[in-house]
């Protein structure tokens, strides 16, 4: 196992900037996320990691070792590819035993080695079929147990469960966080779904435009975003735009007639800027809390009943702001509902993008 | 093969390859624009079928019963003419005899033909096999500037006439930097028949590997090499054999078109008796030259070639498990 230190790493592609300036550590045994929309780079910047593509700039480390040069073949790295990749013309033992064999292990280890692995991802008795003969999730395990057997130094997920479907999805992502936390093995995790990154990561990084933005454990990111991209492309959430009034004793700020009280977590927001406020919708209480809030009255503008809760949008002074209402609490359409957020749960950013 | 070249045959040489290069460079043009990668590859190919009423099926396998037999005629003819002893007058034959077929294997002058044209084919095919390959690789697979040009210089051949390249290369090697070496036409020209050979059916083993390769999705090779394959061991392991069918494919196809070349077997066959090819073998009989002097003994080794055709086309089919024939012929 080791520890992964990316370096000041940038690629072009012509004009193209796919990852720009990258650095970032990845610790001994940690499951770590890229995570960001399509073209963000991540795939990129893992294909670096794993010797696929040359950076235009900057190092990667293995361990503090230059591995910046090395082809692929050497780095010892496992990637599970989008599309898992299984070669064809070859069987599950064949695809499986591909990376053993070709680190010349004799037969009789390659035998038990495969049959072990493939009995961890739940395929036994699949070893003479061809990949076209197993469905999706079956064929992903195999991608899985292909990487898995060379016990590499590194495993690379690139969006792995992208095409499962949602059930088999919840189901695949807590097998590879359990095998993983049984392996302990360094694991990169390229994904641009929010949810799956949360579940499964030690610690996420945000990448846009080819940089990381901020780099966090999953509550952090979540819950003390440090730019507008970052709130808006975690989870749901209302954002408003106003002035801030006083930077005294939290960020105050005036949208038209309302006015909002919140954390400035970035240190970056003064007094008369023009600033965002994000606030997502299960922080919203009923009932007023102990703690300090902000209160906010509208018209219920429209309800949907999700399950857990009722989605609802309140129009309020015009600005349109999504609450997840419990339930037993009636909020009908055309209704008015007063709720309140916690100055904690006010999330104040400034708007520089 | 002495005496000028008129400038009307360059320049309709010129013309048919200028019109060649043009649609190929737009087919080139439309194909690039888009990718036609499926990681399935190597997978079968199931399709959906439906049965039509029971008229419409007499109506198509009428339809194509017709179209066949109309298609067969000189197939027919020609077996005809190398199954039986004509009369000197009337319209039927008189006698079926097996006598043009064994000519096939006993006359020294046929078997000669015969030999040498399974020879310059089977050599020329490998060299296709092992170039056409290559070539075919990195144009697919290689990000290097010239790949294009390289594209283009593989498959241009096609559109060459075969006696214009014929001459070309007479002219060419029959100067006296060549003067009694093995590439001197008036010295041997089997050399240079192998030479035109390749060049000529180059095109057919490229196009077929390309295809392929085209299929292979990158993420095939990136998972070898990621591994810790080499890309030596990439390439035999994974790349050879997902496109193994492919390059059968263009061998066959070529193999095929190098025994029934005609235009420069005609040309550079005629230097050297016992060099000849079947086609200019066939040639000699039809123009009454030939020593044999049957037209029948041509018949008979027009069913060879067309039985090679058709040998191939049946592996093709059943060898390869292919569904759909690749074969033009």
């Amino acid at each position: 196992m080791v520890e992964i230190e990316l370096r000041n790493l940038t690629k072009l592609f012509g004009d193209v900037v796919a990852a720009d300036h990258i650095n970032l550590t990845i610790e001994d045994g940690e499951f770590f996320t890229l995570l960001g929309p399509s073209g963000c780079g991540k795939t990129t910047t893992m294909r670096m990691i794993a010797g696929l593509e040359f950076p235009t700039e900057g190092r990667v480390l293995f361990d503090d070792h230059d591995v910046t040069g090395l082809p692929s073949f050497e780095r010892n790295t496992g990637m599970v590819f989008q599309n898992y990749a299984l070669w064809p013309h070859l069987k599950v033992f064949e695809n499986v035993a591909y990376g053993l064999n070709v680190r010349k292990i004799p037969k009789g280890q390659v035998k038990e080695r495969v049959l072990g692995i493939l009995d961890q991802v739940e395929l036994e008795g699949m070893e003479d079929r061809f990949p076209t003969q197993l469905s999706g999730g079956q064929q992903q395990r195999v991608a899985l147990a292909r990487v898995l057997v060379i016990n590499p130094a590194v495993l690379l997920l690139d969006e792995p469960l992208s095409n499962l479907d949602a059930n088999l999805r919840v189901q695949m992502r807590e097998e590879i966080k359990a095998l993983q936390r049984r392996l302990k093995i360094t694991t990169v995790y390229v994904t641009h779904d929010q949810e799956e990154a949360m579940s499964v990561s030690d610690r996420i990084a945000i990448q846009n435009h080819g940089r990381v933005r901020q780099i966090g454990s999953p509550t952090e990111i979540y819950n003390v975003p440090q730019d507008i991209f970052i709130a808006t492309f975690m989870g749901r959430g209302t954002l408003l735009e106003g002035e801030v009034t006083s930077t005294e004793g939290g960020v105050h700020m005036r949208i038209g007639n309302i006015t909002l009280q919140g954390l400035d977590s970035t240190g970056r927001i003064k007094q008369g800027d023009k600033a965002a406020c994000v606030i997502r919708p299960e922080n919203y209480c009923i009932d007023e809390p102990i703690e300090p809030s902000n209160v906010l009255e509208g018209e219920v503008e429209w309800a949907s009943f999700i399950g857990p809760y009722t989605e609802v949008r309140l129009d309020v002074d015009r600005h349109k702001v999504l609450v997840d209402v419990p339930p037993g609490v009636e909020a009908p359409v055309g209704g008015r509902l007063k709720v309140y957020i916690p100055y904690k749960n006010t999330i104040m950013l400034p708007l520089e993008e | 093969m002495t005496g000028d070249i008129s400038p009307k045959v360059s320049a309709l040489a010129l013309l048919i390859m200028m019109v060649t290069v043009l649609s190929y460079a737009l087919v080139k043009y439309y194909t690039s624009r888009r990718s036609y990668t499926m990681i399935s590859k190597g997978g079968r190919w199931s399709p959906r079928l439906r049965k039509p009423r029971a008229g419409i099926q007499l109506l198509v396998v009428g339809g194509l019963l017709l179209l066949f037999i109309l298609g067969a005629m000189p197939q027919l003819g020609t077996f005809v003419l190398a199954s039986t002893n004509w009369a000197n007058s009337g319209t039927f034959p008189t006698k079926i005899t097996g006598e043009y077929f064994r000519a096939l294997t006993t006359n020294r002058d046929v078997v000669r033909a015969i030999l040498n044209s399974l020879g310059y084919s089977v050599v020329a095919v490998a060299i296709m096999m092992v170039v056409g390959s290559s070539i075919s690789y990195v144009v697919a697979k290689r990000d290097i500037p010239t790949k294009s040009l390289l594209d283009l210089l593989a498959t241009v051949p096609v559109s060459v006439p075969g006696v214009s390249l014929a001459v070309s290369y007479f002219l060419f090697f029959s100067t006296p930097f060549f003067r009694g070496s093995l590439l001197d036409p008036l010295t041997d020209p089997a050399l240079l028949l192998i030479l035109a050979y390749t060049i000529r059916r180059l095109p057919f083993m490229t196009r077929s590997v390309y295809a392929g390769l085209q299929q292979i999705d990158k993420s095939l090779e990136e998972a070898s090499l990621n591994l810790g394959a080499t890309r030596t061991t990439t390439l035999g392991k994974i790349v050879i054999p997902l496109i193994v069918t492919n390059v059968i494919s263009g061998a066959l196809l070529s193999f095929v078109y190098s025994m029934a070349e005609v235009s420069t077997s005609i040309t550079l066959g005629a230097l050297r008796e016992d060099r000849v090819p079947i086609t200019f073998f066939i040639s000699q009989i039809v123009y009454g030259t030939a020593a044999v002097g049957a037209v029948s003994i041509g018949a008979s080794l027009c069913i060879l070639l067309m039985t090679v055709q058709i040998t191939a086309m049946a592996v093709s089919n059943y060898v390869l498990k292919q569904k759909t024939s690749f074969l033009g012929v």
